[in-house]
């Protein structure tokens, strides 16, 4: 097929603005595919750091207690019951079951957390808290909280406690300052704020309200236990897996953020066919454009074709020569457009603004290696197949019609 | 001998079927330099075309070089016709995004995809042969109606083919020009014994041939060695 790629890449060189024309309008389409791949990429990793990137991707919490059917001597179903539990639900023997999890591959996080409501009163102020006993340091893999700290430090030990800027400002709270908190349970402790943090939500601003495992497990009324432990795992979109493997080892309830964050997630999804629509139609204005220059050129080189028919080139030779030059338009139109549009694709993503995704900038793009690749090899590949047909039909001409034409 | 046709029909198929050619027997030896001559639409350029396999017959047999042609494939008939038949056209077909030296190599380059250093110097040769080897480096559209036609011999000529089929090769060209290229053909014959047939509808041209052919409405009239 040397001699095809000779003669493709011979009319490719030659092929002036025609051909100048279509590289242009596949770099076009791959510059495109780029912005809208890119961009909806950094939007969705923006909305999924803000929602999901700090919070727990699968969660074990405490068995539920199942509806048992009523049994009568004789009588075979009487109906269901829901038992009336008096109790809080809790996890008792969480301590075995962080070391349980602590030995999952997969798993990046593991944090017991207490959690329960309550009030914190400063001077003559009320608000509602949401009180979350953790441990320092396997709680900031969830949350970072020490970089989310916007004053003070991280320091949870003694009566330490950390809270919201929102909660913060509401009460006029500072660092160093002293609170009261009193949980639902009708716990009662004096808290010393050791730092105030800024998260991306602001429900945990206003509401979250940290102290020590130790700490909220007596405010929370539940020493010794958890009400849940949190994890993390390293890609949130594939932990359907590790979350069926924790359910099997805890034998506990898990709950991943897709069953939490339902509406998020069918909203993402709506994002991402209304990209691939857009994608498809790049694609298709990728092939057209094509295949209609090598259409042209096939009609145009006829008489050619005509000719190298007549002196012995097959018929894959003649579909080789022209399936060669879509290939080679697809191939530079990729490249061109990988390389400016790419280009260009970065510089908008780094051109200042004021994005709430992307703090500092004005479009949350994020250009990810693979995009480029998939573009490059996606965009060329649809080119010499969009080639193919023209090129069958150069290939098959009756090379007596063309010379007698002329 | 090197063509061999014995009852031969050509139908073209259409709506109305035409019968280009009807019960046509030509020998044609190894060597032999013949005109075939014939009003327009006669069957001239059916007839070559067929003896070149750039078409199918209808009716009769056809021996190429001893080969009965309708025995074997698309694919086999484009290699013998690559190996063994030269065209000449009315029009040049170089191809213009090539050199001249490029296109006089590119017979070689569809049977073997890189031309040999024989192949180069074979075509030099040629070049030369046929007056135009200054321009071997210029693309083919850069040179005049006369030159282009030359190396259009020049390219039928190459691979040493046994059989040169030209139709009406000096049909586009001024007097002079012709007389050149015709007397080039003659010249190349006395030299290699290829076979030329040739298809024109100038006298001056048919009367130095060896043979003239004549056709008319689609059947051989006359066949007179001179
Ligand atoms: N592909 C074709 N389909 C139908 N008729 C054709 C075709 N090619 C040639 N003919 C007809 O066959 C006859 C002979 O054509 P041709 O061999 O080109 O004549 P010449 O070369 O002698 O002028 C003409 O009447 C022409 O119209
Ligand atoms: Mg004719």
């Amino acid at each position: 097929m040397l001699f095809a790629l000779r003669v493709g890449f011979r009319y490719f060189r030659s092929g002036g603005s025609q051909i100048i024309l279509s590289i242009a309008s596949v770099a076009f389409g791959v510059t495109v595919y780029l912005f809208i791949t890119s961009l909806i990429f950094g939007l969705q990793k923006g909305f999924i750091a803000t929602t999901v990137g700090s919070s727990s991707h699968i969660t074990v919490l405490p068995l539920e207690n199942v509806a048992r059917i009523l049994l009568i001597k004789g009588v075979t179903n009487l109906g269901t019951s829901l038992p009336f539990n008096d109790r809080e639900l809790v996890l008792r023997n969480y301590v075995s079951t962080v070391a349980e999890l602590d030995k999952i591959p997969g798993l990046i996080a593991v944090s017991p957390v207490s959690s329960g409501s309550g009030t914190v009163i400063k001077g003559g102020q009320v608000r509602t808290i949401s009180i979350l006993g953790i441990d320092e340091n396997r709680g900031s893999q969830i949350f970072d909280l020490r970089k989310a700290m916007k004053f003070g430090i991280l320091d949870l030990g003694g009566q330490g406690c950390t809270v919201g800027v929102e909660l913060a400002r509401l009460l006029g709270l500072t660092v160093g300052d002293k609170v009261r908190a009193v949980s639902a349970k009708g716990v009662e402790m004096v808290m010393r704020i050791t730092g105030i943090f800024k998260a991306g939500n602001i429900n945990a601003n206003e509401r979250s309200f940290y102290v020590s495992l130790a700490n909220g497990q007596r405010l929370n009324d539940m020493v010794g236990a958890v009400s849940r432990i949190e994890t993390q795992v390293q890609d949130p979109f594939v932990d359907a897996v590790i979350a069926e493997v924790i359910a099997a080892k805890t034998g506990l309830k898990v709950q991943t953020w897709q069953e939490v964050n339902g509406d998020l997630l069918s909203g993402l999804a709506a994002q991402k066919q209304t990209t691939d629509i857009i994608r498809l139609f790049v694609m298709i204005l990728v092939a057209t454009s094509v295949a209609s220059v090598l259409i042209v050129s096939v009609m145009q080189r006829s008489r050619e074709i005509g000719i190298l028919k007549s002196m012995g080139a097959s018929t894959f030779a003649l579909q080789g020569i022209f399936t060669y030059l879509g290939a080679l338009v697809g191939f530079s139109g990729a490249l061109v457009g990988t390389g400016i549009g790419g280009s260009l694709i970065l510089w908008l993503g780094d051109l200042p603004g004021d994005s709430s995704i992307k703090p500092g900038f004005w479009m949350p793009i994020e250009m990810q290696t693979r995009f480029l690749v998939e573009a490059f090899f996606v965009t060329a590949g649809i080119a010499t197949v969009a080639a193919l047909l023209p090129a069958r039909r150069a290939a098959l001409m009756n090379p007596v019609d063309v010379i007698r034409q002329g | 001998m090197l063509i061999d046709l014995k009852g031969v029909a050509k139908i073209y198929a259409g709506l109305v079927p035409f019968r280009a050619l009807s019960d046509v027997n030509l020998q044609v030896d190894t060597g032999e330099f013949a005109a075939i001559v014939g009003q327009s639409g006669s069957g001239k350029s059916t007839l070559l075309n067929l003896i070149g396999l750039l078409d199918k017959v209808s009716e009769g047999t056809y021996l190429l070089d001893g080969i009965d042609v309708s025995t074997r494939s698309d694919a086999d008939l484009t290699r013998l016709r690559g190996t063994k038949v030269g065209f000449v056209f009315q029009f040049h077909y170089l191809l213009p995004d090539f050199t001249v030296l490029e296109n006089v190599l590119m017979p070689s380059a569809v049977l073997e995809s890189r031309p040999s250093k024989q192949d180069r110097s074979e075509a030099m040769r040629l070049l030369e042969r046929v007056g135009v080897a200054k321009h071997a480096g210029k693309l083919a559209n850069a040179i005049s109606g006369g030159e282009q036609q030359r190396v259009a011999i020049a390219r039928a000529l190459a691979r040493g083919k046994p059989l040169i089929l030209a139709d009406e090769p000096t049909g586009n060209l001024d007097t002079a020009n012709s007389d050149a290229v015709f007397k080039l053909m003659r010249e190349i014959h006395e030299e290699k014994k290829t076979t030329f047939l040739i298809v024109t509808h100038d006298e001056r041209i048919a009367a130095q041939c060896d043979r003239i052919v004549k056709v008319t409405d689609g059947r051989i009239v006359d066949d007179q060695r001179v």
